[in-house]
């Protein structure tokens, strides 16, 4: 929102001595965010009106002159100009040194110095207007002609502006001598007592110390004993009180609708708001200066001097003055004339009853609406004003009548000849009781942390508006102001934050709590997530993923995961992400495919959240850690042994107790049916899933040209797992004898029962069997394998002997004999 | 005798001195100390000398034996070296060569980040709490103060799940912050307290470079007998002076959020100037990082807690957009889309 400082200057004392900057920081700090200060004149310092007293020709260049340019009172200075309109006597534009200019309008700013120009002395530039950054009037012109006065539209000239002279400054000529301060809106969402400069002057007296005029000082309203006697004409019906607090309204003839006065489209323009014509632009000013939006209707298209407030039905509609058609809602407020919706109600007029050039008769409206009602039909029918920012925010309802009153003794300035027909229609159905807190001082200090004192509270409090009733040094009751009490101020900790921000943030010296020594709870998954992290990036080399929480029905099927545990989202962002996931199998697989695009093997994980439907309010949530593993064509790797190898690690760096892997036959819908191993909590719950990608799911997912394998852990369960402790094993002190076996054998036979039969050789002595070698191919029987063990044969208590050795190879050749293998 | 010894040991010397090579050196030995060596034909025949003669000679002997030992030995140790110093001269191994790639892996930049802001705070005394992602309207909205008809409530902002209704929890919702665990760390723990909770967030707004419908933030909760404002000014500035390691001031300005009143939004020092204004701060000294404010009563009551009892503070910032400024990411899209080729960028 943009805030004009001549404009608060109206209604409050600002010290002359602060800077815009100053400004705009104190404010920042005690009450909005100010985004941007702009001083209008700064960017013209040094700028003036200059009088061309005489022109010679350059006697170095054609297309230069050398003028006498008057620049103030008593001086002339020698200006060389390239100008093909000046002429003497002619009024221009005149940079002096040390003003800021853009060559022919481009560029930075440069800061003009007193130079020669072909060998003669140049104290200054007559401007073009695009080199004092203003919009060129005449195209024809080289230079503005500041003689006629008689600019465009665009340049606005200042109220009091009597002529312009020799040494004027341009921001005066221009009346840009103002400072904008930008307010972000999101600041004030919870101020609805800011949205105006009257409000905002009142808050900065208020931050000053300084006075404020009470706005009927301030500006001219119509006397209430001075109305007409008559009742108003209009009849105001308002059917659904609870959209309309209060309802004030007047009926004005004689009007004349033709262009604002200079000023007041100024002020309007100066703020960012587009001029109209002079009825729509007071009731815009009035909205900008009290805060108060109003509505003006032409009376006699309204035609029936009736207005009717209530709820639209469903099917009714309007065109607004924005000439676009809405189809109303039985939520919409509206303001009809006992026949036709007129406007929706705090939003914006309608085409119907706008005010034309051939208005002559006007109703005025000035009312207080329902805030949430606006609000939500601001956002069916999509029509966001400037309205409807100060009405969703719960306007005070005292401004109505005082609002009204401004507008007629604006009208009748502009209009001399304008008249109220009857008196006022108020109709004011909720009126806020007043409000009354009580504080203790006590624990407002407490709330705060800093030392305040019980007088500068009350002076806070009296400086905000804030009457105090009673005040004693452990209780302060205090009545709202009513533009305070709407809804910002309600409760205690309300009146902790005005003496807070008031006071002063920056006055809080920063303190750190004690600290206790008994340490905070621990967080066991946390624990448990960092070691996962640390084992599987750290130690395995795989890179740890982010993945979405949902996916589309389309990914679930694919997936063959069962839809009836899943929650629907009721408004996606996109058919992609209509459900939550119940696996994180999906997306891990979508991200596979998308990063195959770029790499030929992969190593991925996600530690993430499941939603599972569970036939209760909330659905089950797990943490789980799922991970891939995929591996080049023609690569030695086998990805479903990377990732057994992985999990191994992993078990065993968490000291995870369990047996030994088992084949699965859960049903796993992404897991090979043959190529699934998992392991069980001495408990008997499925801790981790390890597996080879599904080849029906590898293809739905277009991963059929990869070698995939996936592990997943249910991170939930395994927190409840006791895990064992490291305890240290005496290293051997006597040697161990190793040897190899190699064994053909039928393929289909397990690796597991091999190892077992081997191992069964000799249970005290055999401490390691390691596959080293698994070889099947064109070398051997088709229906075979080769497999090469190393075997570890070691003693507690004595050194081995060769006996021990060969009976050991004995037993196992017996034992692998035994399963239909040879030892060879 | 004696002369013969000398005589031998002089051309032993005078051999080995001239040997160069390993091979030669050992033939030297062989010749003279070996099983058939003229020195050790000699010390043989000692047994045919005359008694009288013998402890002299023998110790000649032993004498020479030992020096040319040495000598030997000597001669091996400097023969040894210089062929180990040719050797490096051949070797031609390029020590320029890269050394091998070893494959390592990639913690997520967000859960570095996690880790780190966690780790701060627990030795703040803070302990680590987590949520769940769904939640119910009542924990995400009224709990926290948050009014029915407030503008956050619209379809617009929050993600509502389907055919999930109940009289006290209405709705059910995906998180739309980390709030809600404030309240349920409250009913279950009660005050006094002190928890920082991280987590996944949802919110109904487009995607863009920097807008993600799912993102990360975190959450402090602190609440006892007397802390006020100026504690939470204090952790704050010590939090942030940690994370950003350097000196730090920070600066409250009125903000508003329905759960809590004081509402505060918390600036701190531009990271770029200090304080004294640049083009990073846009010349106002300070960098916008997150709201806070002193819990709402109406908060305190959902957990459980009595406000006129205990008070506290509590804050909430966007860790998705730390971790973002931290390495200088500009797409936030990578932080969700599993690219290796990001993610290999982060140790």
């Amino acid at each position: 929102m943009k805030i004009s400082l001549n404009w608060l200057k109206k209604f409050a004392d600002i010290p002359e001595s602060v800077s815009a900057q100053q400004l705009a920081e104190l404010f920042t700090i005690r009450t909005a965010e100010v985004e941007n200060v702009t001083n209008e004149g700064e960017l013209l310092h040094r700028i003036v009106v200059g009088k061309i007293l005489s022109i010679q020709p350059h006697p170095n260049a054609d297309k230069l002159r050398v003028t006498q340019t008057q620049v103030d009172k008593n001086t002339t200075l020698q200006i060389v100009c390239g100008a093909k309109n000046i002429r003497e006597q002619m009024y221009v534009i005149v940079a002096l040194p040390g003003s800021r200019v853009r060559w022919h309008g481009q560029g930075e700013p440069i800061t003009l110095e007193a130079t020669q120009l072909r060998g003669v002395e140049s104290h200054g530039m007559i401007c073009g207007a695009d080199e004092v950054g203003l919009p060129q009037p005449d195209p024809n012109d080289d230079v503005p002609d500041l003689s006629t006065y008689e600019l465009t539209k665009d340049y606005v000239f200042g109220e009091n502006e009597k002529g312009i002279k020799p040494g004027t400054p341009l921001a005066f000529v221009l009346n840009k001598n103002d400072i904008i301060l930008e307010i972000d809106n999101k600041s004030l969402t919870h101020r609805p007592d800011l949205w105006g400069h009257y409000g905002i002057a009142r808050e900065m007296a208020a931050i000053f110390g300084t006075r404020h005029k009470a706005y009927e000082k301030a500006v001219q309203l119509a006397k209430l004993e001075k109305l007409p006697k008559e009742s108003s004409p209009l009849t105001v019906i308002i059917k659904n009180k609870e959209i309309c607090p209060r309802f004030t309204a007047c009926v004005m003839r004689n009007v004349k609708v033709k262009e604002s006065p200079q000023w007041l489209k100024n002020d309007l323009i100066k703020v960012g708001i587009r001029p109209v014509n002079n009825i729509v632009d007071v009731t815009n000013h009035i909205m900008l200066g009290l805060g108060q939006p109003m509505h003006a209707y032409d009376r006699k298209l309204v035609a029936t001097d009736q207005l009717e407030i209530r709820f639209a039905h469903d099917g009714e509609t309007l065109e607004t003055i924005d000439h676009k058609h809405h189809k109303l809602h039985r939520e919409d407020p509206i303001i009809t004339n006992g026949r036709i919706p007129l406007t929706i109600a705090g939003i914006m007029g309608g085409a119907h009853s706008e005010i034309s050039n051939d208005t002559t008769e006007i109703i005025l409206e000035a009312a207080n609406w329902h805030p949430a009602t606006v609000r939500k039909a601001s956002q069916r029918n999509g029509l966001r004003t400037e309205a409807v920012q100060r009405f969703e925010k719960s306007l005070d309802a005292e401004m109505t009548l005082i609002a009204l009153r401004r507008a007629i003794a604006l009208i009748q300035k502009l209009c001399p000849k304008a008249e109220l027909v009857g008196g006022i229609v108020d109709h004011y159905v909720t009126k806020i009781p007043t409000r009354q807190i009580e504080v203790s001082p006590e624990k407002i200090q407490r709330k705060i942390g800093d030392p305040i004192l019980l007088k500068e509270m009350k002076e806070i409090l009296k400086k905000l508006e804030f009457r105090i009733i009673a005040s004693t040094s452990k209780k302060i009751t205090i009545e709202v102001p009513s533009f305070r009490a709407t809804k910002d101020i309600s409760t205690e900790d309300d009146i902790v934050e005005e003496i807070a921000r008031m006071h002063g943030y920056e006055k809080i010296t920063p303190v750190l709590p004690a600290l206790p020594i008994k340490l905070p709870k621990q967080n066991r998954q946390r624990k448990l997530e960092h070691a996962t992290r640390s084992i599987f990036s750290n130690m395995l080399h795989f890179s740890e993923t982010y993945n979405y929480s949902f996916y589309s029905q389309d990914t679930l099927r694919k997936a063959k995961l069962p839809e009836e545990f899943h929650l629907k989202i009721k408004n996606p962002l996109s058919e992609e992400q209509t459900h939550l996931r119940i696996s994180l199998v999906p997306n891990i697989l979508h991200a596979l495919h998308r990063n195959l695009r770029f790499k030929k093997s992969l190593q991925i994980y996600e530690i993430g959240h499941t939603y599972a439907e569970e036939h209760e309010y909330f659905p089950r949530e797990e943490l789980w850690v799922v991970g891939a593993v995929v591996t080049e064509k023609n690569s030695t790797r086998n990805a479903f042994l990377d990732i057994k190898g992985a999990v191994d690690v992993y078990m065993q760096a968490l000291g995870i107790p369990g047996d030994d892997w088992e084949k699965s036959s859960s049903s796993h819908t992404a897991a090979h049916p043959h190529i699934h191993m998992m392991h069980r909590a001495a408990s008997g719950q499925e801790l981790v899933h390890a597996y080879a990608l599904h080849p029906i799911i590898a293809k739905n997912f277009d991963l059929q040209d990869h070698n995939i394998a996936m592990f997943e852990i249910n991170l939930s369960q395994l927190e409840s797992q006791k895990l064992t402790e490291r305890t240290y094993v005496p290293i051997p002190r006597h040697p161990g004898i190793e040897f190899d076996v190699a064994i053909l054998i039928d393929k289909k036979t397990p690796a597991e029962t091999i190892k077992k039969k081997i191992e069964n050789a000799d249970l005290e002595l055999i401490k390691d069997v390691s596959l080293f070698d698994h070889y099947e191919g064109p070398n051997i029987a088709s229906s075979k394998k080769s497999l090469a063990y190393r075997i570890l044969l070691q003693s507690d208590n004595r050194t081995l002997t060769d006996e021990d050795m060969a009976r050991a190879q004995k037993t196992i050749g017996e034992n692998i004999t035994a399963i239909g293998g040879t030892v060879r | 005798m004696k002369n013969l010894i000398q005589k031998l040991i002089d051309e032993a010397e005078q051999e080995i001195k001239a040997s160069h090579s390993l091979g030669s050196l050992d033939s030297l030995r062989i010749k003279y100390l070996g099983r058939k060596g003229s020195f050790t034909t000699i010390m043989q025949g000692l047994k045919d000398l005359p008694n009288e003669e013998k402890p002299a000679i023998g110790q000649l002997l032993n004498v020479a034996k030992k020096g040319l030992e040495s000598l030997l030995d000597a001669r091996q140790k400097v023969l040894e070296e210089e062929q180990i110093k040719k050797q490096l001269e051949d070797d031609t191994f390029d020590g320029t060569r890269p050394g091998t790639k070893y494959a390592i892996g990639h913690i997520h930049p967000l859960s570095q980040v996690q880790r780190e802001v966690e780790e701060i705070f627990s030795q703040m005394g803070f302990a680590i709490q987590d949520g769940p992602e769904v939640e119910s309207e009542y924990y995400n909205f009224e709990g926290l103060n948050i009014a029915k008809d407030h503008p956050a409530r619209d379809m617009q902002d929050t993600f509502f799940i389907e055919s999930k209704h109940d009289e006290k929890h209405g709705s059910m919702v995906l998180r739309t912050h980390t709030s809600p665990v404030q309240i349920r760390t409250m009913q279950k723990y009660g005050a006094p307290l002190r928890v920082i909770v991280p987590g996944r967030v949802f919110r109904n707004e487009a995607t863009d470079a920097s807008h993600d419908a799912t993102f990360y933030q975190m959450e402090a909760l602190m609440i006892d007998k007397n802390v006020s404002l100026a504690h939470l000014k204090g952790v704050t500035t010590e939090f942030l002076a940690h994370l950003f390691n350097r000196e730090m001031k920070v600066r409250f300005r009125p903000g508003y959020f329905p759960f809590v009143e004081p509402g505060i939004e918390l600036d701190m020092w531009c990271l770029l100037c200090s304080g004294t204004g640049c083009r990073i701060c846009k010349h106002t000294g300070w960098m916008e990082f997150m709201g806070a404010g002193m819990v709402h009563a109406n908060v305190l009551k959902a957990g459980g807690i009595n406000p006129d009892e205990y008070q506290g503070w509590a804050f909430g910032f966007g860790l998705t957009r730390l971790t973002m400024m931290k390495y200088g990411i500009d797409d936030i899209r990578h932080l969700m889309d599993s690219d290796v080729r990001f993610l290999e960028q982060f140790s």
